[in-house]
């Protein structure tokens, strides 16, 4: 069965190249526009890992990732955090919080998707 | 001589002698009584005569020239400079006038060359008084010189035009009335606080502040007047930084040139996705739109990095920043914290660490943070707690309670200061830091911390002092444990429920039995397993002898440093007081406890509690090495010692290394202080026993590692 990947992003210029590089990939991929949907997202039905922006109107990144992770069930959901500040200090406090990736915009999209695969294991 | 004997008394006892037998010898003539009577009669008038004509001759040679000598002298007193003594005429002193007229002629000289230096002394301080005022009005930076207590002293002409020309500049006037009382009032603390320690490096702070009436923005350096006993006052020099500060960004041409570069690659990227979304591009075109954007990615990114780069250099340079130590920001929020209602404890616990930041504004960041908690969950209580990690200090804000959401904190961060000191918001004061700020689980049930990963000072990067004195000889003392006045009570208490007073001290030497006396002694509190250092204590002390150059290499302490400094009679009083009802705790405490035994007598103080000893602990605890210098054992807990062979960070080291230990005790079934001290005793008995099968046979004087 194909990994489920969530992309988490206000942006639809962005989400659209995202949505294309992880289909063509291989994987099912669901978007949200804003924290509050991801989360409603995850629990519908849970993601094998989480694209994430930080910088989102009301709900931001780094909150999505804190309920990700206060939630027992939803452990093994891997984190790539999506960030327009390139700052160490940011990057700390996404890994605090529980994220397993931090990646600056603008981004190499080859390296994502290698990121991806080498925390999916594959397709 | 004569003068002395001739007293207005005898005087008239002659006159009296004289006068009688006068009246006598007239009544025996007037009788015409017998030839023998009259021949009494004669020689009583013959004596009379001869006591008038003494007392004429003692009036005429000495009386009446020293009663003439000393209105002279009485005059000479009173009279100018220039007068000299009159002579007394003919007199049957001898050399005494003459010798008198010496004195009063030397006198006079004297006091011509006292105000000839006088007045040239006068004239070199007007001329340096008006050289002073040209250097200070001729300043375009703003000087005040203000007391202790903030009245203005002097201040200068670039003062008042920075200030605008306030009515309420004056001599003897309130600065607080001009300047916002919060930020300098906190500088003061500060620089307080530092002399306290005998910190050398306490020369001036610089910081930011507004006007009273928040018109400008004021960048300022304070620099203390400091006299025996205390700073007398200060001196603010500022200049106006309202423009500089409060533009966007700063705005300089630096960080325009780098947007504009940045522009280029934009452009070319834009230009070519638009191309690639031509459905009729043809396969070659398409391939080299392709490489376009690929290659203006790349220098993309770079230009927005050096954009990034060219932003926080000009936020670092427009900003005071100063090296600062956790514990004095909770001390100074801590201050305001208290005055709040209802009054909120801020307690700085573990080891303070240096970091790189605006004190003022970073103390107020934090005071806005407790109040908000206190606000959100009713805590009344927190403690702050910092790490060093790599380039940033992470300051924890620990308190109980579960973490607050990020959104929840990002409303925090949008109010404003408690006061204004030229940022506006408390999310200001973390960007003009670079810092972030979140809020997570404390690693200890029912508590969570509010993060602040801040900037860290370069400072701590500066190596200890050289490590080439040889280690303190491990001291063992029977009496250290027999002499304690534990009651049963005490002794049953579980470790981690006592107060303990963790010290060190520093020295002229090694020998505490010769002429070595303490140079340097500090203490700090652990109250509930939780390091108090906010309380702390730290005194430098003259030890009234020099302190061997060894010595001062080896803990950075020299003569300069405790002149003037308490004696050890004083310093011990003080430290008695701030340990009563502790127990105390040390490394190799025998050796501290020596010196202050030495003293005890003079201080009029002893120290009977229990003590106990790191040195011995780790060797029951760590039994399996000799290692048990406080390096190594640090270096097994995994506490990073700061400020090494400082007393106070020593203390602070040894105070670490013994909150874990009590943890590792309560594994082994070591609970209360009767266990701790009987398996010290046991401890000091098998060393004691080792040091004489190697030979020692000493009581003391066996050297550890480290």
């Amino acid at each position: 069965m194909a990994k489920r990947v969530l992309v988490v992003d206000d942006e639809p210029n962005i989400v659209m190249s995202l949505r294309f590089l992880m289909e063509r990939e291989g994987f099912e991929v669901e978007v949200a526009e804003d924290g509050g949907a991801a989360v409603e997202a995850l629990g519908r039905a849970p993601a094998d890992l989480v694209l994430l922006d930080v910088m989102m109107p009301d709900c931001d990144g780094f909150e999505v990732c804190r309920r990700i992770r206060d939630q027992p069930g939803w452990q093994g959901t891997r984190i790539i955090m999506l960030t327009a500040k390139g700052r160490d200090v940011e990057r700390e406090k996404g890994m605090a919080l529980g994220a397993d990736a931090y990646v600056t915009k603008p981004f190499s999209t080859r390296e994502l998707v290698a990121r991806v695969k080498a925390m999916l294991g594959g397709a | 001589m004569a003068p002395r004997l001739v007293h207005s008394g005898s005087a008239l006892l002659i006159l009296v002698i004289a006068g009688g037998g006068l009246v006598l010898a007239g009544w025996l003539i007037e009788a015409r009584a017998a030839p023998v009577p009259l021949a009494l009669a004669l020689g009583l008038l013959l004596v009379a005569l001869g006591c008038l004509a003494v007392w004429v001759l003692q009036e005429l040679a000495w009386l009446r020239p020293l009663r003439t000598l000393t209105r002279e002298i009485q005059l000479q007193i009173h009279a100018g400079p220039n007068r000299r003594l009159a002579a007394c005429g003919r007199h049957g002193l001898g050399d005494l006038p003459a010798a008198l007229g010496a004195l009063a002629e030397r006198t006079r000289e004297l006091r011509h060359e006292q105000d000839r230096a006088l007045r040239e002394a006068g004239a070199r301080m007007d001329e340096q008084r008006v050289r002073l005022e040209a250097v200070l009005q001729s300043l375009g930076d703003g000087v005040i010189g203000c007391s202790a207590d903030r009245r203005i002293l002097l201040f200068n002409d670039a003062a008042r035009r920075i200030l605008g020309a306030p009515p309420g500049l004056g001599l003897d006037r309130p600065l607080d009335r001009l300047v916002a009382s919060g930020p300098v009032r906190h500088v003061q603390r500060l620089l307080d606080a530092r002399d306290d320690r005998g910190e050398a490096s306490a020369v001036s702070e610089a910081f930011l502040c507004t006007t009273a009436d928040g018109e400008r923005l004021l960048r300022c350096r304070m620099a203390p007047i400091r006299r025996a006993g205390g700073a007398a006052g200060f001196i603010l020099e500022f200049v106006d930084a309202t423009a500089h500060l409060r533009a966007p960004a700063g705005g300089p041409g630096e960080v325009a040139r780098r947007v504009r570069a940045l522009r280029a690659p934009a452009a070319s990227l834009i230009a070519a996705a638009e191309m690639l979304g031509d459905p009729d591009l043809a396969p070659a075109h398409r391939h080299g739109f392709g490489g376009v954007v690929e290659r203006e990615a790349v220098l993309f990114r770079a230009r927005l990095d050096d954009l990034d780069h060219a932003l926080g250099a000009l936020a670092e340079a427009a900003w005071p920043d100063a090296d600062l130590l956790t514990s004095d920001l909770a001390l100074q929020a801590g201050h305001r914290l208290a005055d709040a209602e209802p009054p909120l404890v801020l307690e700085a616990v573990g080891l303070p660490v240096w970091l790189r930041g605006d004190g003022v504004h970073l103390a107020m960041l934090i005071e806005g943070l407790v109040r908000a908690l206190a606000d959100a969950s009713g805590v009344a209580r927190v403690d702050l707690e910092a790490v060093r990690a790599g380039s940033r200090v992470q300051l924890d804000l620990r308190y109980a309670g579960s973490p607050v959401s990020p959104a929840v904190l990002a409303g925090w961060l949008e109010r404003d200061l408690p006061e204004s000191a030229g940022l506006q918001r408390l999310r200001d004061v973390l960007e003009r830091h670079q810092a972030e700020a979140w809020s997570q689980e404390g690693g200890r049930p029912e508590e969570s911390v509010l993060r602040l990963l801040l900037p860290a000072s370069p400072r701590l990067a500066a190596g200890g002092p050289p490590a080439d004195l040889p280690p303190r000889p491990e001291f063992y003392d029977f009496d250290l444990m027999e002499r304690a006045t534990a009651t049963p009570d005490l002794l049953e208490q579980p470790l981690a429920s006592l107060t303990y007073v963790v010290f060190d001290t520093e020295t002229t030497g090694l020998d505490p039995a010769g002429r070595d006396e303490i140079v340097q002694i500090a203490a700090v509190r652990i109250v509930n397993r939780r390091l108090l250092s906010g309380e702390t204590f730290d005194r430098l002390v003259d030890p009234g002898r020099p302190i061997p150059k060894a010595s001062s290499r080896f803990h950075g302490i020299t003569d300069p440093m405790v002149r003037g400094r308490p004696p050890i009679e004083i310093a011990l009083a003080q430290f008695h007081a701030f340990a009563e009802g502790a127990v105390l705790v040390a490394h190799n405490a025998a050796f501290d406890l020596a010196f202050l035994r030495k003293a005890e007598e003079r201080a009029g103080v002893r120290f009977d509690q229990p003590v106990l000893d790191t040195l011995l602990l780790s060797a029951i605890l760590h039994d399996h090495t000799d290692e048990h210098g406080l390096d190594a054992i640090a270096a097994r807990f995994g506490v990073v010692l700061a400020d090494r062979h400082q007393a106070l960070g020593d203390a602070l080291g040894t105070a670490e290394v013994f909150l874990r230990m009590i943890d590792l005790l309560a594994g082994r079934g070591v609970r209360t202080l009767g266990d701790a001290l009987r398996l010290s005793e046991r401890a000091v008995a098998l060393r004691r026993r080792q040091a004489d099968a190697f030979g020692g046979g000493a009581r003391r004087g066996v050297r550890v590692g480290g």
